[in-house]
């Protein structure tokens, strides 16, 4: 860091969790869910709605304006969009530690939400259809992705992993472990779209391809939901209901050229490349500190990527690292305890957030990381923007 | 109601002038890119500023069209109805000579003969609506 940051770390700290039911067909718009969720993270923090001054969210669904006026909120001091993607929710905890070690801010409302699966792909009776704007990208899809049917992020992150997979021959059977990590751990999740779908080895190799080198299981869900969690001072987190979860660092990483992946001189320096040294080093802590880990998992291969920029291993030696259980309940690194993208719902990595709360209060349920004190939450977004937020208790 | 990320049209849709310009090229059948006139740095996709000199002044210069394959990936689920009739296909990510990239259809290859380093080069196919979209086959002479 350089002498002349603000020094965030420890100011901040996650102090209320919110979610909706996960569903596949909710009957009512993304606005009315973040809502529900925010009302949910509020009341687990046991402020009062008039306490929250700051509101930050993806440029999407609904505004910070509309969220202050339901909450009645009249003085709403800060409010800031994000527009990274999937890496929207765990920037804007670092946004939020920001206001609030500045005294712009003392109780921050970070939340997400969306009809992923009713709206997004409409489904013939979607009865709230929904437009995704992705202002930083649509020149480079509509110009030169789109003409050929690279028309989705399955397609486009398929070109990083097959270059990754062809450079250094990384099996399908890893990106198989990453899938059945996530599978695992949804059972146990009763929020998880999946739960009682359980998922072998087998079952991963033979699901069909969608975009090679991308079968159906390396995909996440499509879900129609909503997640928020109540970011406060530190000094005052101590005093609410739950114990708190302090955010010691964290940090926003963007590839390079961030609006085109076909040009970047080096494809797999993705955005975490970036962010992750940034966020260690503001912890004063590594990689191997962590007891679990919650990695964006929109596709498979993209935790792989994520894992070799983070340092958890050598470049092209994430196959290595990952077999036999690593990222598993009762392996070295327990990885995405409530099922991830791919197994529990796509609330934008925001339920990430969620999880790593409850693992660092104790309330893990039969996923509990045994003395969990210390996680990492990772956030993948647009073409590959990656950010970093480290979490204690 | 459209979303734009998931229901593509397949034409290119400029959004400014240099789109629009790198287009028009290719409706005479020619891939152009972007020169730095102060450093001579070849740039793809099109932009107003000299990334390697930060220079604003540039021209259009035509590429050999050659190039190796970079990466690849195919598809076998259209993520859009106008491709449910061609998939599988394959999208390429073309390391050109010229030291830029750019994504293309395959043509004139199975897929499952795709390799880093295949060395390929330009071909044209017509859009439905007018116009020229470049693709890429296996290169024919060295």
């Amino acid at each position: 860091m350089s002498d002349n940051s603000l020094d965030f770390r420890d100011k901040a700290a996650i102090v209320g969790i919110g979610e909706t039911d996960y569903t596949r067909g909710a009957l009512r718009p993304s606005s009315e869910m973040i809502l529900e969720s925010t009302r949910i993270a509020i009341a687990d923090a046991g402020l009062k709605n008039t306490d929250i001054d700051g509101i930050i969210l993806p440029p999407v669904m609904i505004t910070a304006e509309e969220i202050a006026a339901n909450l009645g909120i009249e003085d709403l001091r800060y409010s800031a969009s994000i527009n990274m993607g999937g890496a929207s929710p765990v920037t804007a905890l670092q946004t939020a530690a920001l206001a609030i070690s500045a005294g712009i801010a003392n109780n921050i409302v970070v939340t997400v939400g969306w009809n992923g699966s009713s709206a997004l792909r409409p489904k013939p009776n979607a009865k709230f259809p929904e437009v995704i704007s992705i202002p930083a990208l649509e020149r480079t899809l509509q110009n030169y992705y789109f003409p050929y049917g690279s028309a989705s992020p399955v397609q486009m992150y398929a070109w990083i992993a097959m270059r990754h997979m062809q450079t250094f021959g990384v099996s399908h059977e890893a990106m198989g472990a990453v899938a059945l990590a996530c599978r695992r751990h949804a059972q146990f999740n009763d929020k998880a779209t999946t739960r009682g779908q359980e998922l072998d080895m087998e079952g991963y190799l033979n699901s069909r391809w969608i975009s090679e080198p991308f079968r159906l299981f390396d995909c996440c869900l499509e879900t129609d939901g909503a997640c928020t969690v109540i970011v406060s001072r530190a000094d005052q987190a101590k005093d609410l209901r739950h114990k708190p979860a302090y955010i010691m660092a964290a940090a926003e990483g963007h590839p390079y050229p961030a609006d085109d992946i076909a040009n970047r001189p080096d494809m797999f320096h993705i955005g975490l490349s970036n962010s992750a040294p940034k966020a260690f080093a503001m912890a004063g802590l590594k990689p191997t500190d962590m007891d679990f880990l919650q990695v964006y998992d929109c596709f498979t291969y993209v935790v792989l990527l994520q894992l070799e920029a983070m340092g958890f291993c050598e470049q092209g030696a994430v196959g290595e690292f990952v077999k036999d259980g690593t990222l598993e309940i009762d392996g070295k690194f327990p990885m995405n305890t409530h099922g991830g993208l791919h197994s529990q719902a796509h609330v934008w990595g925001l339920n990430h957030v969620v999880e790593a709360t409850r693992q660092l209060r104790g309330d893990g349920g039969e996923v509990q990381v045994k003395d969990a004190e210390l996680g990492l939450v990772t956030g993948w977004g647009d073409f590959g923007d990656g950010s970093l937020v480290i979490l204690r208790n | 109601m459209t979303d734009t990320q998931f229901i593509p049209n397949p034409a290119p849709q400029p959004t400014n002038y240099l789109d629009e310009q790198f287009w028009e090229n290719c409706a005479n059948k020619i891939l152009s890119f972007q020169c730095c006139h102060d450093c001579e740095t070849w740039r793809h996709i099109p932009r107003f500023m000299c990334a390697n000199c930060g220079s604003p002044n540039w021209g259009w210069r035509e590429s050999h069209g050659r190039g190796t394959v970079y990466t690849w990936t195919v598809c076998h689920m259209p993520m859009s109805p106008h491709f449910e009739k061609d998939f599988p296909y394959a999208v390429l990510v073309v390391d050109m000579e010229e030291g830029v990239r750019i994504t293309a259809g395959l043509r004139e290859l199975d897929y499952r003969e795709l390799k880093v380093g295949l060395p390929v080069e330009v071909i044209f196919e017509p859009l439905e609506g007018g116009g020229y979209l470049p693709f890429f086959r296996p290169r024919k002479e060295a």
